[in-house]
């Protein structure tokens, strides 16, 4: 009865990645930088995404119940493994923070104008707090009840906004060059979809180890298509104007003008926000405790030692991060460059590194013909059970 | 010693004191054969209790014997008809007048009463003579027999008052523990259908039962259910709600996670998905478990009315319960921090009725609310015939009264009553109660961070909920953790004839319930099926 405690079904972590995916992008504009090319940009990006989900899923896939830093350690050496794990410690605590401060910067100007920041992260952060010490598997689930809302938001708006829609505005094709088209679908690759490099640390909590890259590769392109349908939804009713906004979706929502009657809907998105916001943050505080913990090699019992101090860090740096709002508008375009370690080069290497030695051990044959993928198949069988 | 240190608990006072030590050294001692020192015993066991009969007889054959009982709580008819009448007339058989032999023809050949036993300890005796036996004590014999007599009188079967249906039996349990399995019994007839008996509490000893369908009902829950039943300790028990705080997961939610129910046909129909059910005698309220949100908001009925109509229906309780929690404070919210969302028309005429109201939109609303629970709650207190009373000062307090005194604005009064109604469209009291204690934090959350708070308390209840389980069922089953499989009973009501399949958590080793394929339709067996 307790097996399925700590443990996330094929669904909820199909949710989880939904959501992680969803958390600020919803608001934010991506690839902003094509302007009214960004949905080819972003559908281009897509299919970078899910390339690089397949690349996490096939990983952990290989290794099953094993997160990125114990396959590191058994690939290239436990010394390699940790520094490996601190790097990753250090990536997901800098995306909680980022994310964390763009949902305050978007609570301070369009939400609650007059609240001191202090006051407004403070709530997230109790119940990211909250929902890490009840487990993953909560979160999983709270996931998956709030995937629904988030669904049913977008078809909603998209059909409320549809009066608004303007199809001319995503033509013509490349008049700028193909040049932003690729700047945009290289922004859109790290900010969302290489970010899911994170759920190499969640992945290994799946139950059916044997579906990983399904449920990864497959929840990936249908939240791209969800996020790819919302971002055109945005540029269908803002037109160029998307690039020069802030909160496009936020702007966009504004136009909503049913019957007199329902308009001024924009503070729905803040509800959205939040949700997706509230398991991103979640996920990217859990795989800092996770990666800090198996680096440290904290026992799983103690690991809540952890949660409090970087909870706070977290807080703090929200302050300091950036000096304002243009800071951080610089600092997303160089982000595509500082997570290309993480999110493209490390899983690379391991990938590689991977082939290769599973190769020289299939040549160099082991008396009883068994190489180090079929030995591990039984445990990964019996996961499927 | 042994004993006082056994009677403890950690830290609190001894539970036998020196009188109860030597009734507990009475009770622990068997029949003796000496008539006038069993006698001596008993008195003394039943020392201060007048209701306690003891009679004395003479046999047939010359033999004194005791009869024993409480007045009051068996049949004095019967008494006279079954054992004293036989015991007086009937001589035994010459050939057995040894002292084990006298009580074994007496059991076999004097009484006609079915349900004699031989008792041989004090302890069963008197736990006998108190649950409603007669016992019969003979001279020269170091046992007893009781015999079954009991004398009062059940209430009636009646329809239940809290669950009553337009559609459904008109049949709700009663006080009486035997009553109540029958009733079940007598919609279930397999011998599938186990009753395991329980006796809890120290004092009361009252009588617990386990019901379940032997093949549905999960293994690890049952286990799981024996279990904290059988660790329950305490000196007595008077209604199911004892014993639903002392087993359940988590005491520290509002949310409860056993089922109560007055109906028959609902236990019986929960058995059957796979669920347990838990009778305590004195009480009509039958405890089911496991418990899901979702049961929260189903009503037996939506199973004998219409599928179409009762999805629809489940529909407007989902809506509801929206209403119920959030209206309010979406209000509060919406009038304090975003007002922009408010269209034009509307917002005009709500800022008038507003104008006239000395106090925030946050402090309206909690007094209102708190208001209408203090009515809420006088009006389920109050005897009958004051009861109207309320009815009419309340809707001065609430209503167009306070409106035209301007203490409150009306939106308000609209909002609170709507909240009112809508929390009544939830079909369990215990859950509907649970939602309405909700509304609070969330008004609160909503007056001082506007949606941004609402947001935060949603999610606080969603983590809360997900972190619910019943006996290993989460709590939000079939949505959280996802199963398209069981939420056929959940987002809609299938018809019966979809629901071929039992819970996954309830049932998982036994789940078809019935062969697919029962559509009903003119040619249905009569053509070859479509799809062979």
């Amino acid at each position: 009865m307790s097996s399925d405690r700590q443990q996330v079904s094929g669904t909820e972590m199909g949710a989880l990645l939904f959501m992680f995916l969803f958390g600020s992008s919803f608001t934010l504009p991506m690839a902003a930088v094509a302007k009214h090319d960004a949905w080819l940009s972003i559908l281009s990006a897509l299919a970078a995404g899910t390339c690089l989900a397949w690349l996490y899923a096939h990983l952990c896939q290989s290794f099953p119940g094993r997160t990125i830093i114990e396959i590191t350690e058994q690939l290239l050496g436990k010394w390699t493994g940790k520094g490996i794990g601190l790097l990753y410690a250090w990536y997901s605590f800098h995306l909680g923070v980022l994310v964390l401060k763009n949902f305050t910067v978007l609570i301070s100007s369009v939400g609650l104008t007059k609240t001191p920041t202090f006051v407004s992260a403070l709530p997230l952060l109790a119940i990211m707090l909250w929902v890490t010490f009840q487990g993953i598997d909560v979160l999983s689930r709270c996931a998956v009840v709030l995937l629904a809302f988030i669904v049913l938001e977008i078809v909603v708006s998209v059909i409320l906004l549809s009066p608004d829609f303007h199809f001319e505005y995503l033509l013509p094709l490349f008049d700028q060059g193909w040049r932003p088209v690729v700047k945009g679908a290289l922004e859109s690759t790290a900010f969302p979809f290489g970010e899911t490099v994170l759920f190499a640390f969640v992945l290994p909590k799946l139950s059916k180890h044997s579906r990983a890259v399904k449920t990864t590769v497959g929840f990936t392109l249908a939240a791209g298509l969800l996020l790819w349908i919302g971002q055109t939804r945005n540029l269908l009713v803002l037109g160029d104007l998307v690039s020069n906004l802030i909160y496009p979706t936020y702007s966009a929502y504004q136009y909503v003008s049913i019957a007199d009657f329902i308009e001024r809907i924009e503070p729905m998105v803040f509800m959205t926000e939040v949700a997706s916001v509230f398991v991103k943050l979640s996920i990217c505080f859990y795989v800092t405790t996770l990666a800090l913990s198996q680096v440290f090699q904290t026992e799983e019992r103690h690991r809540a030692v952890y949660y409090v101090p970087i909870a706070l860090l977290i807080l703090e740096m929200n302050f300091f991060i950036y000096k304002n709002s243009a800071d951080m508008y610089q600092f997303s375009e160089i982000w595509p460059y500082y997570s290309m370690p993480f999110q493209i080069l490390i899983p690379l290497l391991l990938w590689v590194v991977m082939r290769i030695k599973r190769r020289t051990s299939a040549q160099t044959s082991d008396p009883h013909g068994k190489t180090p993928d079929q030995t591990r198949r039984p445990a990964d069988g019996t996961g499927d059970l | 010693m042994n004993r006082i240190r056994r009677g403890r608990k950690k830290g609190g006072a001894p539970l036998l004191d020196a009188r109860e030590l030597r009734l507990e050294d009475d009770l622990a001692q068997n029949l003796t054969e000496d008539l006038v020192k069993n006698h001596a015993l008993i008195q003394d066991i039943f020392r201060n209790c007048s209701d306690f009969v003891c009679h004395e007889i003479v046999s047939a054959d010359g033999r004194k014997m005791l009869t024993l009982y409480i007045e009051g709580l068996i049949n004095t008819e019967q008494l006279t008809q079954q054992v004293i009448g036989p015991l007086q007339q009937t001589p035994l058989p010459k050939h057995d007048t040894t002292a084990d032999g006298t009580i074994t023809s007496l059991q076999e050949s004097v009484l006609p009463n079915s349900s004699v036993k031989t008792v041989t300890d004090l302890t069963t005796l008197t736990q006998s003579v108190l649950s409603g036996h007669a016992a019969v004590l003979a001279e020269g014999a170091a046992q007893g027999l009781v015999v079954s007599l009991q004398g009062w009188k059940p209430r009636s079967i009646e329809d239940p008052q809290g669950e009553s249906y337009i559609r459904g039996p008109r049949e709700g349990f009663t006080e009486d523990i035997r009553t109540n399995a029958i009733l079940i019994r007598r919609k279930l007839q397999t011998n599938r259908l186990k009753v395991e008996s329980f006796t809890i509490g120290e004092l009361s000893n009252t009588k617990v039962e386990l019901l379940y369908v032997e093949g549905i009902a999960s293994e690890t829950i049952l286990a799981e259910v024996r279990r904290r039943l059988s660790r329950i300790q305490i000196d007595g028990i008077f209604e199911s709600g004892y014993i639903e705080e002392l087993i359940e997961d988590s005491p520290y939610t509002p949310f409860p996670q056993i089922q109560n129910t007055e109906r028959p046909d609902v236990t019986a129909a929960n058995l059957l998905e796979g669920k347990v059910a838990i009778l305590v005698d004195g009480t009509p309220f039958v405890l089911l478990l496991p418990y899901t949100f979702w049961s929260g908001l189903q009503s037996g009925e939506d199973y004998y009315e219409r599928f179409m109509i009762s999805t629809l229906i489940r529909w407007v309780r989902y809506l509801f319960l929206f209403i119920a929690l959030l209206f309010p404070s979406l209000y509060v919210a919406v009038t304090t921090f975003h007002q922009e969302m408010i269209p034009t028309n509307l917002l005009l005429s709500i800022s008038e009725a507003r104008e006239a109201s000395p106090f925030p939109a946050l402090v309206e609303a909690l007094i209102m609310e708190v208001t209408f629970e203090a009515l809420r709650e006088a009006g389920v207190r109050l005897p009958k015939q004051v009861g109207s009373a309320i009815s009419i000062v309340g809707a001065l307090v609430i209503g167009q009264a306070a409106v035209q005194a301007g203490i409150v604005s009306a939106p308000m009064v609209i909002i609170v009553s709507l909240t009112a109604i809508a929390s009544f469209t939830i079909p369990r009291f215990n859950f509907a109660v649970s939602i309405r204690i909700l509304r609070f934090p969330l008004i609160l959350l909503a007056g001082t961070l506007g949606l941004y708070g609402i947001t935060i308390g949603l999610i606080c209840m969603l983590i809360h909920l997900n972190s619910l389980r019943s006996f290993g069922v989460p709590y939000l089953y079939p949505v959280a953790p996802f199963s398209m499989r069981d939420l056929k009973d959940v987002l809609v009501r299938a018809p019966i004839w979809k629901m071929t399949l039992r819970p996954h958590s309830t049932a998982p080793e036994n789940e078809t319930r019935m062969p697919s394929g029962q559509m009903p339709s003119p040619d249905r067996g009569t053509k070859p099926d479509r799809k062979e």
